[in-house]
């Protein structure tokens, strides 16, 4: 994401205009973020001193709670359990998104591609409920999904997907999956294709083009795409409690669960585990990136001189 | 043009292709002998990239066979041929440094390591880029891309080097430049290449043979003299150097020429072809090469000799391009050599001029917009 502001800022910055301008078109921007971002963690990181005790909240600086969430097993069961949602949604908003992407961008028909987009996108027009309803209806015992399955004999009293991971996960990948491929497709759209020609020419075939250039080129993208999928997924609040249906735990739930019953340290402390994990997630994400881009690239192996 | 006997190295066949009714290539045939250096010619859209995409096997014609090393290639793709193509764009991988890029080509065929490092190095050596191996593409100036995009092809040791406009981007001092080199590699690598540029002088510089092209069609093949001297029609002549052409009608064959008659004048012309293959009254394009009209006391034992006036005279040191208007009201450019004190004409002043029947050619009209 960094690398995309970058972009942004060096294609917007004319370098004559004023600071103080640059300043004053600043300025809506950074007092929302000041107050609401900055203000809110500012507040959730005095929250996570103090100490919550028997329904009651006690002003202190105590690192209790911190201890509690780091050494309990029962929270770690609970981090293991989102990351791997998220991962598994990651993989397979990869999997799906990335054909998909690579599909659209090597459309011709300016109609046909525009069709495509617009089926990809849609799942962001509806609202976040009524499509975690919709998803119910098909996935639940007696749904359309389990109907089909039945019939094709692959079960007999049909599977559970609701209530449970697997639901979750099949909600989640389609609500993300334009932030997949949207990243993707742009950076597939961006690339030469006389590069590919290139490679054909000196002997590669289809699998190795994409192998050694396609892939590699598109690095940038997937892990944009990654990067925003994961997080969304780590935060993901209202899939999982409407399709997982409270058996699902996940942090967002789980502070969810804590502001309800007032528990303001431990909402907190998780809160700001789930911020730090994100950025950590990002920028290693990053570096992955970059080592499937130029992995192949220097002489040897070796790094570059 | 020579009779010994040359292998032909590559080989199209009454070669098609078609774009959406458009036809891009129209029975091309055209035959390189291994060694040859032949650049094909033409304004932007003549079919001549999609010629050569074809020879690369990049893509297929619809019509017609291809011919590499003795071998049938046609609809074989181009990672099957022993051909390597260098593209306008480069298309140098960015994510590679000069190495990997110059490698891939030996990566693809599973070569050892050390071999192809020590061929990398020789390649490198080749294109004069030494020390830049790890040098990532990003840091290449327009020349050294050029001689990188040049050793990558040139290390798979192709049976034919295709080069499609690769100068093009480069400014005139560094195109000059890569000329020459091209031509030293092509001498030390000893390999065959076709060369597309719309570039004339770039064409008479480098190649053996020229093929120029017009609307998918090969116009003529043969060497940078004879386009220059005996073009095949009036496009290739108006194409390649600077002529004029004049719309002329036949009146009959002659025992030294054609007669011919233009704005009720009598001209004496020459050809290419047989003098009696050309019909009485039928229309033709004269055409006389800037350089070939002579002024003054030069033009007085000429066969043709017209009366005019100087309209404009531009100085270019070792000669002077003059426009002249003939009594008729013909406008003849002429391109005189100078020197130093030698006689100059002014504008508004009377001149003589002449030119011979073997300097101007009596060619078939290529057709519509040659000659406007």
């Amino acid at each position: 994401m960094s690398r995309f502001t970058e972009k942004v800022v060096n294609v917007y910055s004319s370098g004559n205009r004023k600071w103080t301008t640059q300043l004053l078109l600043l300025l809506p921007a950074l007092l929302l973020m000041g107050i609401v971002y900055l203000g809110g963690l500012l507040i959730f990181g005095r929250y996570s001193f103090d100490i919550y005790d028997n329904g009651k909240l006690v002003r202190a600086w105590d690192w209790s709670t911190y201890r509690a969430f780091l050494t309990d097993p029962y929270y770690w069961k609970l981090i293991g359990n989102t990351f791997r949602i998220a991962f598994k949604v990651t993989a397979w908003s990869l999997l799906l998104a990335y054909p998909l992407a690579y599909c659209i961008a090597g459309l011709k028909k300016p109609g046909w591609k525009q069709f495509l987009l617009l089926l990809t996108f849609l799942p962001l027009l509806v609202s976040a409920v009524v499509r975690s309803y919709g998803w119910q209806l098909l996935l639940s015992k007696q749904g359309f999904m389990n109907w089909v399955f039945i019939h094709l004999g692959m079960t007999e009293e049909g599977f559970n997907m609701m209530n449970n991971e697997t639901g979750v996960i099949i909600a989640l990948v389609h609500i993300f999956l334009p932030f997949m491929v949207f990243p993707i497709l742009n950076v597939l759209s961006q690339s030469d294709a006389s590069l590919k020609a290139a490679a054909h020419d000196l002997g590669a075939g289809s699998w190795r083009t994409f192998f050694t250039i396609t892939l590699p080129l598109s690095a940038r993208g997937i892990a944009s795409g990654v990067q925003i999928v994961f997080t969304l997924c780590l935060t993901a609040f209202t899939t999982p409690q409407l399709i997982g249906g409270g058996r699902v735990m996940t942090l967002p739930v789980f502070i969810y669960q804590r502001t309800l019953d007032t528990n303001w340290p431990m909402a907190a402390v998780a809160s700001l585990f789930l911020l730090v994990s994100s950025v950590v997630v990002s920028l290693l994400v990053n570096k992955g990136a970059e080592w499937l881009m130029f992995r192949r690239s220097r002489e040897g192996g070796r790094a570059h001189g | 043009m020579s009779i010994v006997h040359e292998s032909v190295s590559i080989e199209a066949k009454h070669v098609t292709k078609t774009y959406g009714g458009r036809t891009a290539v129209d029975q091309v045939t055209l035959q390189v002998n291994k060694g040859e250096f032949v650049s094909l010619l033409g304004p932007s859209g003549c079919g001549k990239t999609t010629l050569l995409r074809m020879l690369g096997g990049l893509e297929q014609p619809d019509d017609g066979i291809i011919m590499l090393g003795g071998q049938d290639v046609t609809g074989v793709p181009a990672y099957g041929r022993n051909s390597n193509m260098i593209f306008q764009q480069l298309a140098l991988f960015p994510h590679m440094d000069v190495f990997n890029n110059i490698a891939y080509g030996l990566k693809v065929k599973k070569m050892a390591k050390a071999e192809i490092k020590r061929q990398v190095h020789e390649m490198l050596e080749l294109v004069q880029l030494g020390d830049y191996g790890k040098r990532a593409i990003s840091q290449l100036s327009g020349g050294q891309a050029q001689r990188v995009a040049i050793a990558r092809a040139l290390i798979n040791k192709p049976e034919v080097l295709l080069l499609d406009e690769p100068l093009s981007a480069l400014d005139m001092q560094l195109r000059l430049d890569m000329q020459r080199e091209l031509k030293r590699i092509q001498r030390e690598f000893g390999g065959t290449f076709i060369f597309v540029t719309h570039d004339q002088s770039e064409a008479m510089n480098m190649s053996d043979r020229i093929g120029v092209m017009r609307a998918g069609q090969l116009l003529q093949y043969a060497t940078p003299d004879e386009i220059y001297e005996r073009p095949a029609d009036s496009f290739v002549a108006k194409f390649i150097g600077d002529t004029n052409l004049l719309d002329v009608s036949v009146v009959e064959p002659d025992s030294n020429g054609i007669r011919v008659s233009i704005m009720g004048r009598s001209l004496l012309a020459g050809s290419n072809e047989e003098p009696a293959s050309f019909r009485p009254g039928t229309k033709h394009s004269l055409s006389i090469r800037y350089e070939y009209i002579r002024l003054g006391e030069d033009a007085a034992h000429c066969a043709n000799q017209l009366q005019g006036r100087v309209i404009e005279s531009v100085y270019g040191g070792a000669s002077i391009r003059y426009v002249i208007e003939t009594l008729d009201n013909l406008r003849i450019q002429a391109s005189v050599p100078h020197q130093r004190g030698g006689t100059r004409y002014s504008p508004g002043e009377s001149v003589q001029l002449g030119f011979d029947p073997d300097d101007a050619l009596l060619l078939a009209d290529s057709g519509t917009g040659a000659t406007s």
